[in-house]
């Protein structure tokens, strides 16, 4: 019995005297302070029609810890992030608010983009022109030649639009990953980075993919069937599979059933609505319809 | 055996009490680490913001130094900075910025200025850009001169309070490097003889003294003379600038000890300032047969100049070579015809016929220093192609060879497509 009193004592003298030492009085104060920019024009006109109505950040002044330090990034021009600004909001924000409803796009509409000015260019001549990371961030690079290609839809298409649209279709991915049986259809054609080599730059179509990048993965394979299939006309879709002859447009036409499929069944949207919406907004941004510089706040 | 365990049980137990009260502290700084970021950056832009006219920013893009300093001028307001630059004198242009902490407190040019992010830039040739910087992490704050690193090459720049608009400055320095054009220099330094060799187009000063002691460092053209990269010690004298007089060609200074510093420069051999080449002159080419008049005249930025004259359509593009003071005449395109390009290629007559539409290959024309009937001669541009003559050779689309290119007559050397055995230019 003593030998337990004795033992119980002790520690609870230890108690005691360790309890007794945690004396910080917490403040009710942050240390944590934050550097304050002054808000430009440009961001109060994003706050009203970016962060307001979806909570999408568009970030165009130059980020250190958004920006991949593998490449030699520049910060985007801001007149041209103010006119690509508009085009994302109009060309892919409410064409996806038209087909598939505000709630959608206000779900899993990526909730931030990152712009640079250039390309990222490798050593080899190629170079990227955006990214999509964890179901949430878009990254677009080439803000800078904006100006020089906006005017003609193929180049605002091929360097632009469908780059959002090709990153979008990973983030949709990322949330609900796309079937399996996919990846079967042309399984053996992948080739990993050999993508814009001989001989796989060439008769891509003939093989079952709709681009050269396409080669690259199961995963960029699907975000190019979905983007080119949506920031193209029938008529060119049409001559694609033509070109792809039997057997290419056989195994072409069977993923993008899938695609069809996977957009109706996981997300409930038509992709030939979807096409529509972009094809006609795309080509209003093209022929100068739609204003990208205005800034007034209504 | 109880004593024994109950004295266990205090050993055990002993350091408890003697551990649980290092968890107590002294904070070393009044404020939180956060906040004294906050405070340091706030200082420096308010020191930035604060200076009358604004800033000379001694710029050294990529991390080997290859090519020097180039001045630039920059104003700052609360949220934008105005930038000039020594390479586009009477441009300014104006783009935000940012002070920031990431890499510790940093000055961020952060939307797209084309001046100051013009080292930045890559492209498809040029994927790392030229290496240069376009956000600084702040080393030290003083009132009138900011110390900063590149990011990225983590260079060395300094920011220096100007006294003089930034588009004034801009015009200086630009004045100040046309201008510098020694080769070498030599004179004392604390008793001690110094020598110095000096090369414009990278911008690089070596100095030799005693028994093959030598030092070496990149330098910027400021509005006054030159600035080295970082201070120099020569025979045991720390220097960090010298003012150039232009018309004495002499570079004066004052070391962190403060003994005077005088060096007398001079020019290369042969060395002829851009504007004299401007004139009337005669091409004599075909081993002296045949003389034609030509004319010689200047680019507006300084760096080139037009040969016409030796065929009635074709102008020739002459580059002036600042280090040396020649110009060179390379393998260049000179027109086109019938959707193919006219080429003005090097050929090698006396290495056995030769040609060449590499813009590597081509000819000096070096002055022989006279100054009554100034000549020059001609020699290769390099010694993997002894150019000796010219020809105009027609380049398909495709970038392959269409042949010699045989007419009409007004895009013809007097008829010819050849500039055969050229022997030189003399002034009229």
């Amino acid at each position: 019995m003593k030998k337990y009193i004795l033992c119980l004592s002790f520690l609870a003298t230890a108690g005691l005297m360790l309890s007794s030492c945690s004396d910080d009085d917490l403040s009710d104060k942050s240390v944590i302070v934050t550097s304050e920019t002054e808000q430009t024009q440009f961001d109060k006109w994003l706050e009203a029609n970016f962060v307001n109505p979806y909570n999408i950040q568009f970030k165009y002044r130059y980020e250190h810890n958004e920006s991949d330090m593998n490449y030699y990034n520049v910060p985007a021009d801001y007149k041209q992030a103010v006119e690509l600004a508009h085009i994302v909001k109009y060309t892919c924000v409410e064409a996806y608010d038209e087909v598939a409803g505000v709630n959608f796009t206000r779900n899993y509409f990526p909730k931030e983009f990152f712009c640079t000015g250039t390309w990222e260019f490798r050593n080899n001549g190629t170079f990227i022109l955006g990214t999509a990371e964890g179901g949430k961030k878009i990254f677009l690079a080439g803000v800078n030649y904006l100006d020089e290609y906006k005017d003609n839809i193929n180049t605002l298409n091929h360097f632009y639009l469908k780059t959002i649209h090709h990153e979008f279709t990973h983030i949709l991915n990322q949330t609900k990953d796309f079937p399996r049986s996919y990846q079967q259809v042309t399984g053996s054609g992948y080739v990993a980075d050999s993508w814009s080599e001989s001989p796989y730059n060439e008769n891509y179509l003939e093989r079952g993919f709709i681009s050269s990048y396409s080669q690259h993965s199961a995963t960029e394979d699907f975000a190019e069937m979905l983007s080119m299939y949506i920031t193209n006309t029938p008529a060119q879709w049409n001559k694609w599979m033509e070109e792809a002859g039997t057997d290419g447009a056989r195994l072409l036409q069977q993923k993008l059933d899938i695609v069809r499929t996977y957009m109706k069944d996981s997300w409930n949207i038509d992709i030939d609505q979807l096409r529509n919406s972009v094809l006609d907004r795309e080509a209003k941004v093209a022929s100068g319809q739609i204003d990208l510089t205005d800034l007034t706040v209504k | 055996m109880k004593i024994k365990y109950s004295f266990l049980l205090l050993l055990a137990t002993m350091p408890l009490f003697l551990t649980s009260c290092l968890h107590d502290q002294e904070d070393v700084f009044d404020e939180s680490a956060s906040t004294r970021m906050q405070t340091y950056l706030s200082n420096a832009k308010s020191t930035l913001t604060s200076a009358e006219h604004g800033w000379a920013f001694d710029y050294y893009p990529d991390r080997k130094l290859s090519m020097g300093g180039v001045a630039y001028g920059v104003q700052f307001s609360d949220t934008a900075a105005t930038v000039t630059c020594v390479l586009a004198p009477g441009k300014k242009e104006t783009s935000y910025y940012r002070m920031t902490t990431d890499d510790g407190p940093v000055l961020s040019f952060d939307s797209y200025n084309t001046l100051m992010h013009y080292f930045a830039t890559p492209s498809s040739s040029q994927y790392q850009a030229y290496d240069g910087d376009f956000e600084f992490v702040i080393d030290s704050v003083g009132s009138d001169c900011i110390k900063v690193h590149g990011k990225r090459s983590l260079n060395t720049m300094y920011l220096r309070k100007l006294d003089k608009s930034i588009e004034q400055y801009t015009t200086d320095a630009k004045a100040m490097m046309d201008n510098f054009i020694l080769s070498g220099a030599t004179g004392t330094i604390g008793g001690t003889e110094v020598t110095a060799s000096i090369d414009v187009d990278s911008q690089w000063f070596t100095f030799d003294w005693s028994d093959s002691s030598s030092v070496s460092t990149a330098y910027i053209p400021t509005d006054k003379g030159v600035r080295f990269y970082e201070p120099v010690t020569i025979a045991g004298k720390t220097i960090t600038e010298l003012a150039y007089d232009a018309q004495t060609l002499t570079l004066t200074g004052t070391t962190t000890d403060g003994t005077a510093v005088q060096l007398q420069g001079k020019l290369p051999d042969g060395y002829m300032p851009f504007a004299d080449y401007a004139g009337q002159w005669t091409f004599k080419y075909d081993l002296g047969q045949k003389s034609v008049d030509v004319t010689l005249t200047p680019s507006e930025d300084g760096q080139s100049y037009i040969l016409s004259g030796l065929a009635k359509n074709i102008n020739l593009t002459l580059n002036y070579e600042k280090s040396t003071g020649r110009l060179i005449l390379a393998s260049q395109e000179v027109g086109t015809y019938n959707g193919n390009t006219i080429m003005l290629c090097a050929w090698n007559i006396a290495g056995g016929g030769k040609l060449t539409w590499s813009t590597q290959a081509g000819v000096y024309l070096t002055w022989d220093g006279n100054t009554e009937q100034p000549t020059l001669s001609f020699s290769p541009l390099s010694e993997s192609f002894q150019t000796d003559s010219f020809i105009l050779w027609i380049l398909k689309s495709d970038g392959s060879s269409g042949g010699q290119f045989n007419g009409p007559t007004d895009y013809l050397f007097g008829g010819s497509s050849r500039l055969r055995n050229l022997v030189n230019m003399v002034k009229k």
